[in-house]
């Protein structure tokens, strides 16, 4: 597949990254030299330096004869522009970042169309999306809804007292025997992610991905030694986009929350915009104001400035001052695994969010896509097609890759959990958990 | 500064003044335009009485000064409102309006005193009800009409100030509009001279609309025009002693709580209303808290004043309280009942209600819902800021954040009504009267309502008793209650800072002319 990715930030390079992963030809049009350099050194993709505002640029990039563009700068001008561009080039599918509510809107739909974009992705809204559900899951470092919210995918860090701790996966499994509700799809330990066999035996400190049924979500909480109880009262620091949008959610499921922003002139924009929601203004890293506002005294810490530093820093001092969980969104993700010790619960990107929406439209039948940030595991649904070689067969004699887990079906509304036996029929909703590099074989397997 | 430069300064001050001629030609012009033609209407109604004469030539001479005036202004016409000769235009045009009626309370016979006739002129261009006239059948029939004519032209001008000058002067838009936000359309309209026609048009229509309807319930011509202009304005004169109560008609009770209503609506959710915008008009914050103060107070007065103790009845005694919330919430004053008799608990609703007055771009006096709702969110803020010192946090009224200009206008706008509340009851007290009296006196006098509690007991009807000396304090309160206190300290601030300035101007002069 040909893609062509305009800019090359934190969205754009992370969508070209995984696209490349995945075998895809990518173009990235990217203006900025010093980024140019950093993506040269980092990605194996065609870089073509210019803007994407310029209709030969655009042709040298090759969007005449790309399946897909990826427009993604922060400026939704240039996305526009480039889409509009791609589609009069030819490009077939077009995907935009687009992030004033003004043209992102339903109301906008007919610019949408002028410019031919197949999705309109925001990751600040995405972002805002994924914290409201960790904040809603208190413990847990990531979920995912799969399968119209039939499955959950919940991923944390197994604490001494989890009740899965020190248990091998065949004595978890015949604990539950005969149905199970749930399955350990991967362990990540000492920085290794595997697809773990029955043997493998859990301890204290394993980060482990569990795919479940929603409704049985407390339960599993529970073996993974997270709390079942909801935040309440929760401080967002920066009062950015994402900032704004998580606060009016939160606001409006009647949480507590309290935003800081150092901006005199957006707090005042956040006052006007927010009722019910306590505004301040001051620095996230000015320890008097955290102590003033009682920090420890918040269930729920969410650091999303920009500044990755001032995250860390004040989601530490929440974390001393006896916060209950501490959320960061981290932009340069290299020492994450560090920051859990330290007191930084959960580290979060922007980009995962966007880049599963840009992935969901690549692979075209799958209707849902969670990948993750520590490795190339990714954790998609596709609908098993008629005509396809996995309709009617077992799952044993479709012989799937190597580490690659049937981790549930969804067959007629009911969810039930993949087990070796399981015999795929047309219309099954399946949730897989496979290396980045096997989806595309897979979506030939499942599809016509 | 050299001698060019004063002569460049003088020079430009004598323009100021000539572009300034338009703005009083076109304020004067209306104002005594609109008494020429009350002027007339009367004269029909004072057909085979002496003071007919009276009337039609103050009907054909202010009309064609009027008119004269408004043809006269066309070449002085400025292409922008300036804030102080607008509304320096504003307070001598309502001057202009008390000034005629003295002359025609005067002419007729109906006062013989020039300060009875000019306490009986400004307390109708100030929409207060407390008239001279204990009996007002002692007037003639065309006198009584443009005694209620007076309150009309006064709502008129009121408005105009509110809605279509005012807003566009730098003042809180939220009073014109309680849905204006930052730079957001005007429900009536965007510009001062439109937005001043449809301020017109529909007070017009809402006039015809109410005569039609009191005609209807049984009142004779006279009664229901002279009862359309008071009630429309949120005047109060009545043309009988004891008022609606007159009628001794649970229809005409009925008919006038919802015109009295009515006349506490802002008119720009009158508009909307009706060119349709039903939903929009309901999401109004201030009407809400409007509506719901009506009712719960109407529940409280009627409770407060045991109407199971009463000969009238629980039903009829729920109207009479309804009617008299409704009448002084709206500051107009008309009244079925003596409420200042009632429980002490029910008279204290009653004042709060008169000092607060109807909704913001209303033709109600008093302080304005709008701006209780806001400065109680800003004391609420200022108690938030206590626990949290660097919160920000917007004063709202519903969703809309009123701006921090606005807030202060308020504060100054409630300093200002306590001050000269204070002030009146002051002056009031020291002129004899018990405290009781004075402070009401001057409150229900600055929300151009006009009853008070009186000394001995019961409801303060009537001016007759009080003495001259109260009567001149009086005028003043109604006056700035009247024209929204900031328009009228303006205007005053001009008379005395220009006198002042012009006798520096003169004394520069003068040293200058010694040096050369």
């Amino acid at each position: 597949m040909r893609v062509v990715v305009v800019g090359a930030g934190e969205v754009g390079t992370h969508v070209a990254q995984l696209l490349s992963r995945e075998g895809s030809d990518v173009t990235v049009v990217e203006c900025n030299p010093s980024r140019i350099a950093q993506i040269d050194k980092l990605l194996d993709v065609t870089i073509v330096p210019g803007s994407a505002t310029d209709p030969s640029v655009m042709r040298s990039a090759g969007v005449g004869s790309a399946d897909l563009l990826v427009a993604a700068t922060s400026i939704d001008e240039v996305n526009l522009v480039a889409s509009l561009i791609a589609k009069l080039e030819g490009t077939n599918r077009i995907i935009v970042r687009l992030e004033r509510p003004g043209i992102r809107s339903e109301k906008a739909k007919a610019l949408h169309d002028a410019v031919g974009a197949t999705l309109v992705i925001d990751p600040d809204e995405s972002v805002a999306r994924e914290i409201l559900d960790l904040l809603s899951y208190p413990g847990a470092a990531e979920i995912a809804r799969l399968a119209d919210d039939e499955i959950l995918m919940v991923g944390a860090t197994l604490a001494d007292h989890a009740p899965f701790t020190g248990m091998s996966l065949s004595e978890i499994g015949a604990k539950y025997e005969p149905d199970w509700d749930f399955i350990v799809c991967t362990i990540t330990r000492d920085g290794q992610t595997i697809v773990p066999r029955k043997d493998f035996r859990l301890q204290s400190g394993d980060s482990v991905r569990v795919v479940c049924k929603n409704r049985v979500r407390a339960k599993v909480l529970r073996e993974l030694g997270l709390e079942t109880v909801e935040h309440h009262r929760i401080m967002i620091l920066g009062g950015g986009r994402t900032g704004e949008i998580l606060a009016r959610a939160l606001e409006a499921k009647g949480h507590i929350v309290a935003i800081i922003d150092r901006d005199p002139a957006r707090t005042r924009e956040l006052a006007d915009e927010l009722d019910g929601v306590l505004v301040l203004e001051g620095d996230i890293t000015d320890a008097s104001l955290l102590e003033e506002e009682a920090v420890g005294t918040y269930d729920a810490v969410v650091a999303l400035t920009g500044e990755d530093d001032a995250n860390i820093l004040a989601c530490l001092f929440a974390k001393k001052s006896g916060a209950r969980e501490t959320i960061a969104v981290l932009h340069r993700l290299e020492l994450r695994h560090l920051l859990r010790d330290a007191g930084v619960d959960v580290a979060i990107s922007p980009r995962t969010a966007s880049a599963n929406a840009v992935l969901r439209t690549v692979h075209g039948g799958v209707s849902a896509v969670a990948t993750t940030l520590d490795d190339d595991i990714e954790f998609f649904e596709i609908e098993v097609d008629p005509l396809s070689d996995a309709a009617g067969a077992s799952v044993r004699e479709l012989g799937l890759p190597r580490d690659t887990l049937i981790a549930a079906i969804v067959r007629n509304g009911k969810p039930k959990i993949g087990r070796a036996d399981l015999h795929f029929q047309a219309g099954d909703h399946v949730v897989f958990v496979a290396h980045g590099e096997d989806v595309d074989h897979l979506s030939r397997v499942f599809t016509a | 500064m050299t001698a060019a430069g004063a002569a460049e300064t003088f020079a430009a001050e004598r323009h100021d003044g000539i572009r300034n001629l338009g703005v009083y030609g076109t304020a004067l012009g209306v104002a005594i335009g609109a008494s020429g033609l009350a002027g007339l209407v009367s004269a029909v109604f004072a057909a085979g009485d002496d003071t007919i004469d009276a009337l039609v030539l103050a009907g054909v001479g202010t009309g064609g000064v009027g008119f004269a005036a408004l043809l006269a202004r066309r070449p002085f016409e400025a292409r922008a409102m300036r804030a102080v000769p607008t509304l320096t235009a504003c307070v001598l045009a309502y001057l202009a309006v008390a000034a005629i009626s003295t002359v025609v309370y005067l002419a007729t016979g109906s006062l013989s005193r020039v300060d009875d006739a000019l306490y009986e002129s400004v307390t109708g261009v100030a929409t207060s009800s407390l008239t001279l006239f204990e009996d007002p059948q002692v007037l003639g029939r065309g006198v009584l009409v443009w005694r209620a004519a007076t309150q009309w032209i006064g709502g008129l001008l009121a408005l105009g100030v509110a809605i279509g000058i005012y807003p566009f002067l730098g003042g809180s838009r939220e009073l014109a509009d309680p849905r204006a936000r930052g730079f957001r359309r005007l429900a009536l309209a965007n510009k001062p001279i439109p937005a001043l026609k449809r301020v017109v048009t529909m007070y017009g229509v809402v006039t015809v609309v109410v005569a039609v309807a009191l005609l209807i319930v049984g009142l004779s011509v006279t009664d229901a025009v002279a009862h359309t202009f008071s009630s429309v304005s949120t005047g109060g004169f009545s043309t009988h002693a004891d008022s609606i109560a007159h009628f001794d008609s649970r229809a005409v009770d009925v008919v006038m709580i919802v015109v009295m209503a009515g006349a506490g609506f802002s008119l720009a959710l009158v508009w909307m209303l009706a060119t349709g915008q039903f939903q929009d008009t309901l999401r109004v914050y201030e009407l809400r808290v409007y509506a719901l103060v009506l009712a719960l107070a109407s529940v409280w007065v009627w409770w407060l004043a045991d109407p199971l103790d009463d000969a009238t009845g629980v039903v009829d005694h729920g109207i009479d309280s309804v009617f008299t919330v409704v009448s002084l919430s709206t500051t107009t004053g008309h009244r079925v009942a003596d409420w200042g008799s009632w429980h002490p608990g029910a008279e204290m609703m009653l004042l709060t209600l008169l000092a607060i007055g109807g909704m913001a771009g209303s033709v109600a006096g008093g302080l304005r819902w709008i701006r209780v709702v806001g400065l109680v969110q800003f004391v609420w803020r200022e108690l938030q800021r206590q626990l949290h010192p660097r919160t920000v946090r917007a004063v709202k009224v519903g969703s809309s954040a009123i701006s921090e200009e606005s807030i202060d206008r308020w504060h100054a706008h409630l300093l200002f009504t306590m001050f000269l509340t204070g002030t009146g009851a002051v002056a009031l007290a020291f002129f004899g009267s018990d405290i009781l009296e004075a402070l009401t006196l001057a409150l229900s006098a600055v929300s151009t309502t006009g009853p008070a509690l009186a000394e001995d007991g019961g409801t303060l009807q009537s001016a007759a008793t009080l003495s001259r000396s109260d009567r001149a304090a009086l005028m003043p309160l109604m006056l700035a209650g009247r024209l929204a206190i900031t328009p009228m300290l303006v205007g005053v601030g001009v008379v005395v800072f220009g006198a002042q300035r012009r006798l520096s101007a003169q004394a520069f002069r003068r040293r200058l002319q010694g040096r050369t």
